[in-house]
């Protein structure tokens, strides 16, 4: 059975925020919504200062809590590996969003636009209309039916994320994780994400 | 905290109805659970409608609240579809045993008590299970959560109880001292709030920062003023000696037993504000 999963090198990662924009432009999330971003880590003093960035999303994780806390099953796991929402089940309950560990999840309580008060002519209407409800990335399901790879892995200049197939050990993500030593973000959660980094 | 920088991320969703919602629900199924065993009709009304305005409070919270019968669906795995059921069975039983004196003096009386008292119980107790099994948040992540969300509870419960005891000048038999029972459970409360973050400060660096959030940081007026000093010693300061008194001075003792359950209430209600305002998230990377 197939499991999609993407690994990110953060040494290629220069937080140029192209997948934040990509994501936004690919499913029409309002403004304050990230389904994509890039977090800055700073560390150490001046003259020696080091800057990190890492690109989050929903790790769509093997054993996602958010999954578990669900009182709807609007939150569940697609054969793919997918943990995706289904917006017509969820009562806007908000308890997958301290469930989860990655910050992945939004709630959107009103609907709001950026241009300035109406959507406009070709916006994208994925999450059009849809209030009280909590939204996440969903590794662009609807690219991956029509072959396509996910908005953020193939408008990335410096190629810093690779998309595939966790479960085939020929693919290229499973090549670069077992050689390149990929890990987890907080693995001690023991919720086995389908999202890796290398250092 | 900026969400675009790598660090320490507070709990923003659950705030002032959730709060409300574990606060009014708890301790009005205390309060019920209570006045059953001791058979005291405005206890039971009482109870019923604090739980019930926990429920609104909880709906006015959600989303999508016409839709909220679907939390009934994963009560396998999911604490708030189970907690959903107990109430859901708590509210029908309570309104028909409260409001109906066909089914109090009917033959499945003891029955629906029984089951009414069970449903109670739970009630009490799923809150502390919701917020303990978010894992993500040290703070909450652990078994003192729900022991002390069930004290916090039975605590304003029986005070509650107290109150409404004095007020009514009710003589009912009560198979336990309420007064006694009210002191117990709020040195209980006192004693499981200090261990509780004694015990998380010495944890992750998120739980630690939980502890100093409300020791030291933006929630120490809610944490110190709320949950300790109207949660617990405005009430011990009333109750020992109201109680005391209440031989020869009954009247003092009503208006001092409501000002106990007042500020019993408040100090609940600011405890688990806090509580949750504190959860921090773990770091993404240390």
């Amino acid at each position: 059975m197939m499991r999609y999963g993407m690994i990110i090198d953060l040494r290629l990662c220069i937080s140029c925020n192209a997948c934040t924009m990509a994501c936004k432009a690919a499913h029409g999330t309002q403004p304050g919504v990230f389904w994509c971003k890039v977090l800055e880590k700073e560390s150490g003093k001046y003259p020696n200062v080091t800057r990190l960035f890492v690109p989050m999303l929903c790790n769509h994780c093997a054993d996602p809590p958010c999954e578990r806390v669900c009182p709807t099953g609007a939150t569940h796991i697609a054969e793919d590996g997918l943990v995706l929402i289904d917006y017509g089940k969820c009562i806007g309950c908000r308890a997958c969003i301290p469930a989860c560990p990655y910050d992945a999840r939004s709630y959107i309580k009103e609907e709001l636009f950026y241009f300035p008060d109406t959507p406009l002519p070709h916006d994208v209407n994925e999450v059009r209309g849809l209030k009280g409800v909590v939204q996440k990335c969903n590794f662009c399901a609807d690219r991956l039916k029509k072959g396509e790879e996910p908005a953020c892995v193939e408008v990335c200049p410096t190629s810093c994320r690779v998309f595939g197939d966790l479960n085939d050990p020929r693919s290229e993500i499973s090549t670069l994780i077992k050689s390149r030593h990929g890990f987890q973000l907080l693995q001690a959660k023991g919720t086995d994400p389908s999202v890796y980094y290398i250092r | 905290m900026n969400e675009f920088v790598v660090g320490f991320r507070a709990n923003k969703e659950f705030d002032l109805l959730v709060a409300a919602n574990f606060t009014l629900e708890g301790a009005g199924a205390a309060t019920l659970l209570l006045s059953l065993l001791c058979d005291f009709g405005p206890g039971l009304l009482a109870g019923l409608i604090m739980v019930l305005l926990g429920v609104a409070a909880l709906i006015l919270d959600l989303g999508n609240p016409m839709r909220s019968w679907k939390a009934l669906a994963r009560t396998n795995s999911a604490w708030i579809s189970r907690g959903s059921v107990f109430i859901g069975c708590l509210c029908i039983l309570g309104v028909l045993y409260v409001f109906s004196p066909s089914i109090r003096n009917s033959s499945f009386a003891l029955v629906i008590r029984t089951a009414l008292a069970i449903f109670s119980f739970l009630t009490i107790l799923y809150p502390g299970f919701v917020v303990s099994s978010m894992s993500s948040i040290p703070f909450w992540n652990t078994p003192l959560i729900p022991l002390l969300f069930l004290f916090h509870s039975s605590t304003t419960g029986a005070l509650v109880l107290l109150s409404l005891l004095s007020f009514t000048g009710s003589t009912v038999h009560t198979p336990f001292n309420p007064l006694t029972l009210g002191l117990v459970l709020l040195f209980g409360t006192l004693f499981l709030l200090i261990v509780h973050v004694t015990v998380l400060s010495k944890s992750s660096s998120a739980a630690r920062e939980s502890v100093r959030l409300l020791a030291k940081g933006r929630l120490m007026p809610l944490h110190l003023g709320g949950a300790f000093l109207l949660g617990i010693f405005v009430p011990l300061a009333v109750v020992l000696p109201a109680g005391l008194a209440a031989g020869a001075a009954g009247a003092v003792s009503c208006i001092a037993f409501f000002i106990t359950m007042v500020s019993r209430l408040i100090g609940d209600f600011c405890s688990r504000l806090a509580i949750l305002r504190a959860g921090v998230y773990e770091p993404l990377i240390g």
